[in-house]
């Protein structure tokens, strides 16, 4: 009796220790492992011809579900300029806000940002590239060239592409969608 | 100590009805006085072959066999004593019945002895239970007539009663309420199917015994009993399916001591199942492996006045989630229902990659009876369960480093301890009952994105049960009282503070049971229950990614009420049996999603879906027959109906199952050459499109109705001295195409083609 008592809590302890996380299985620590939120979208527009720029942007300060997001510009552009634009990503539920943009930069092997005209004339250029044989554009800065005025939507999209990034937006996972109603004047 | 021991020898439970007849000698006798229990009726319930034991308590049943029966002894002063059908080799049963004055028996307690539910209750044992082996426990129950289920994939299975599941349901794993995360319609049970030696579903409310949140049913996963006499037992399965190149293994070895430690008796059980990738008829799902792990011990020191069992269980499983499954956004989402083919395709693969999930369960329970003296038992039993959940999504961490740590974006920890106290008191007159209090106490730690937040539940419940029984009536009436309280803990950022739930209600039970004669036994059942709305139904309030869509919760929701009517007809005689139950549940302030605006966030539009309640009647038909036509010939029908309508939208209720309706034909005989009991049956299951659902409430319309064939066959033989059962069967014989609405990856990917099964089993 005392060997089998002895030999079922020996199991049982067993089991029990084997339960607990192993390795890798274990999740980060503290109650929020929302490093990796994306919160916001912010397009920068600096007319080539001036010093002026624009500002447009996503906002959804508390992430995905609970509330609606807090902005959400029209873009308006006027016409027959040339724009560059830089786009930056980030993270304003913490404070200070983190800024995903560099993070994607040092990934940009496996980052892409693709733009999608729907109705507005706009000659649209890639401004930068990865490392990756042959290189590839990444799209954190871009060139717009406006045309005649004209009124639609401009679809913004990231895909993450880790080790199979194919200038294509079809592929991969899609880490921010945005679609900004765009006006050219 | 009164006891009555049946000491049977039961040798087959199925074959050709023509066949040579099968001859069950038995002896019934008060264990205190040692004396027979004279004049007691023995019968069949599916049969109705049936004898009388004579006036010493011998008995001697002559019957042709057939499948799934249960054997019922019937005495004035006793209570109807059932007990399905073992093996036949197993030639010795041991039928533990206690006397009337002591109990209206509560199964979960002993499982030797189990009163009649007034419910509908079926049971899924012997070869139906074989047939089912190595599958897991959601597929394995959906066997039973009015039980369907709710998939995620293939590997993911939820057992349905009568249109629910989830939290409306209570599933019992050796008598302890299984807690998990089972809100959730992607977490199946946890729980090995291999454990159990007898699976039984209590269709209808029985709140008053199991907790007032079965308004839909309870599943009874009953274990092998420990061994009666000084020895050892076990038995050794082995099954392959060719689908998915599944392959499991599992065993069970159980000893009674001698001498002096004859009290003590031991058992333990282990299983290992390891699969890849499935595939449909014209491709591989990708990411579909699964690797299981569980094990069991159990221990028991049984006295005349005293018993202490302890259980332990642990499960443990990794589950490859469909990848063309998770999809980014509503965009994405909409790529994917226009594609014939998931653009994520694959080949056969064991590996586990991600999206995918861990879950481990454990279960420490340990049971107490004491004799308190002539008036009655008491039983105290205590459980504590520690159920962990990691999700790990498709989506990697951008951070190389990150990601390179693999971590779950989701993690559930949940610890349930319970503890019961029941007292059954002696028969007095035709009455016999029992009384109880039951606690228990949850903390819920939720880690990674936002889904559910963190909490502690705290319920309690006082309940009676009596039960009168005369001659050909059985009535019983229940009443029990619950208190549930929440409180939910502040999280970071999402909400504001602690916030506290206070639910209170009482549960209700009236049934009866009318044994007309021989042939015919009507049920009457009247239930009332209710739930309290689970913490996801008050709080949800985020994205899953297995759907692409956001759940919100409503906190201003109110308990659900359930008022259940069963009536069930039961017919057996030489040829035929057959059984047809009505059932009808109003559910007052039913809980249910809504579709509702899209919500846009920074990766998209997301559809999204709102908790909404309101009155809602769920009624429907179970009916399932047997009929012996010809020597060797049996056919076989089984269908299920289910009707669920929003009273006050005027509507459906969506996520319904659809109409079923399976018929077989089964060819049997005695023995075939050296191969004991061969059997062979075809069966083709329709199942109808679901036309009954609101169209604005589902990202797609519900599939086309399918129809499928399968096949099973077995029999047993000696190798040297080693019994070998064998079992042989197809399903979905024709590589048939289908998709089936109560599959949440419906969207994405058709259903598993082909799969043949081989069992083998050696007990000894």
């Amino acid at each position: 009796m005392k060997k089998f008592i002895f030999l079922f809590v020996a199991i049982v302890g067993i089991y029990v220790s084997g339960c607990k996380c192993k390795g890798t299985d274990c999740p980060c620590d503290g109650d929020n492992c929302e490093e990796e939120l994306i919160t916001s979208v912010v397009l920068t527009f600096k007319d080539s011809a001036s010093t002026d720029s624009l500002v447009y942007a996503f906002r959804d300060p508390d992430g995905d579900g609970a509330n609606a997001a807090t902005e959400h510009d029209t873009i308006r552009l006027a016409a027959d300029k040339t724009y560059l634009v830089s786009a930056k990503i980030l993270n304003e539920s913490v404070s200070p806000a983190d800024n995903i943009t560099e993070e994607i930069y040092e990934e940009r092997n496996d980052h892409q940002f693709f733009y999608l005209f729907t109705n507005v004339n706009v000659n649209f250029t890639y401004k930068d590239d990865d490392t990756n044989t042959p290189p590839l554009p990444v799209g954190i800065n871009t060139q717009w060239k406006t045309g005649a005025a004209s009124n639609g939507n401009v679809q913004m999209i990231l895909k993450h592409q880790p080790s199979v990034k194919d200038n294509k937006q079809t592929t991969g996972d899609t880490d921010v969608e945005v679609v900004f109603q765009t006006v050219i004047q | 100590m009164k006891k009555v021991v049946v000491f049977g020898l039961i040798l087959a439970l199925w074959g050709s009805v023509q066949a040579q007849n099968i001859t069950l000698k038995g002896n019934i006798a008060d264990a205190e006085t040692h004396e027979g229990v004279p004049f007691a009726t023995v019968y069949l319930k599916n049969t109705a072959f049936g004898a009388y034991a004579d006036s010493l308590g011998n008995f001697e049943l002559t019957y042709t066999p057939t499948q799934h029966d249960t054997l019922l002894v019937q005495h004035v002063s006793f209570f109807t004593y059932q007990q399905a059908i073992d093996f036949p080799k197993n030639s010795e049963i041991h039928l533990d019945l206690k006397p009337n004055r002591m109990v209206v028996a509560c199964p979960i307690v002993d499982k030797r002895l189990q009163p009649t539910f007034t419910q509908t209750q079926n049971t899924l044992s012997g070869i139906a239970l074989e047939e089912t082996y190595g599958q897991n426990l959601g597929t394995a129950l959906a066997k039973i007539a009015g039980v369907t289920t709710l998939q995620t994939g293939s590997t993911i299975v939820k057992p349905v009663i009568h249109g629910l599941h989830s939290n409306r349901i209570l599933i019992l794993n050796n008598g302890i309420r299984q807690e998990g995360q089972q809100w959730g319609s992607e977490h199946a049970p946890e729980i090995d199917a291999f454990i159990a030696k007898q699976l039984t579903v209590v269709k209808g409310a029985a709140a008053v015994r199991y907790g007032s949140d079965a308004i839909a049913g309870v599943i009874l996963v009953e274990p092998n009993a420990l061994r009666f006499h000084t020895g050892t037992e076990g038995d050794l399965h082995f099954v392959g399916f060719s689908n998915g190149r599944t392959g499991v293994i599992s065993g069970r070895i159980g000893h009674r001591f001698g001498g002096k430690m004859n009290p003590l008796a031991l058992q333990a059980q282990g299983t290992y199942k390891r699969g890849g990738n499935l595939q449909t008829p014209t491709y591989f799902l990708k990411n579909t492996g699964i690797e299981e792990l569980n094990g069991s011990f159990m221990a028991e020191w049984k006295k005349e006045n005293y018993s202490i069992e302890t259980f332990y269980s642990h499960f443990e499983t990794r589950i490859g989630i469909f990848s063309g499954a998770h999809v980014g956004n509503l965009t994405d989402l909409m790529n994917v229902f226009e594609a014939e083919k998931p653009a994520d395709s694959a080949n056969f693969s064991y590996k586990i990659a991600r999206p995918s999930q861990v879950v481990r369960h454990d279960l420490v329970k340990t049971k107490a009876f004491f004799r308190t003296g002539n008036a009655g038992r008491l039983y105290i039993t205590g459980a504590s369960q520690f159920n962990v959940r990691y999700e790990y999504d498709k989506h990697r961490p951008r951070n190389d480093s990150l990601a390179a740590l693999n971590r779950p974006e989701f993690r559930m920890h949940i610890f349930s301890h319970t503890l019961e106290t029941l007292w059954e008191h002696a028969r007095f007159y035709h009455f016999s009952g029992q009384i109880g209090v039951f606690g228990m106490f949850q903390n819920n730690d939720v880690y990674g994105r936002f889904l559910i937040p963190d909490y502690q539940t705290f319920t309690s419940g006082i309940f009676a049960v009596e039960r009168w029984q005369k001659d050909k009536w059985e009535i019983e009436g229940g009443l029990r009282y619950d208190v549930r309280n929440t409180n939910v803990k502040a999280w970071k950022g999402k909400i504001a503070a602690d916030t506290s739930f206070f639910f209170q209600n009482i549960s209700a039970n009236f049934g009866a049971i009318f044994h007309a004669n021989e042939h015919y036994t009507f049920y009457f059942n009247a239930g009332k229950a209710w739930r309290a709305p689970g913490v996801n139904e008050l709080y949800s309030n985020g994205l899953h990614h297995g759907s692409a869509s956001i759940e919100v919760g409503d906190r201003q929701l109110q308990a659900e009420k359930a008022y259940n009517f069963i009536l069930t007809n039961n017919f057996h005689n030489d040829n035929l049996g057959a059984e047809i139950s009505l059932y009808r549940n109003y559910i007052q302030d039913f809980i249910y999603t809504q579709a509702g605006a899209a919500r846009l966030t920074v990766q998209g539009a997301f559809p999204t879906f709102y908790y909404k309640q309101a009155n809602a009647v769920l009624s429907g038909v179970d009916f399932y027959a047997h009929y012996t036509f010809a020597k060797h010939f049996t056919l076989q029908s089984k269908m299920a109906i289910v009707r669920a309508w929003n009273r006050e939208a005027q509507t459906w209720i969506p996520y319904m199952p659809a109409d079923r309706w399976e018929n077989g034909i089964k060819i049997s005989a005695q023995n075939w050459g050296k191969l004991d009991l061969p059997y062979l049956t075809l069966s083709g299951l329709k199942v109808w499109a679901q036309k009954r659902a609101p169209l604005d409430a589902d990202l797609l319309p519900p599939p086309q109705g399918y129809f499928l064939f399968n096949i099973e066959s077995g029999g047993h033989f000696h190798w040297k001295k080693q019994e070998v059962r064998l079992g042989l069967s197809v399903s979905n014989l024709l590589n048939t195409k289908y998709r089936d609405y109560m599959n949440r990856f419906r969207y994405y990917a058709n259903e598993m083609g082909q799969n043949v099964t081989l069992r083998m089993s050696f007990p000894f």
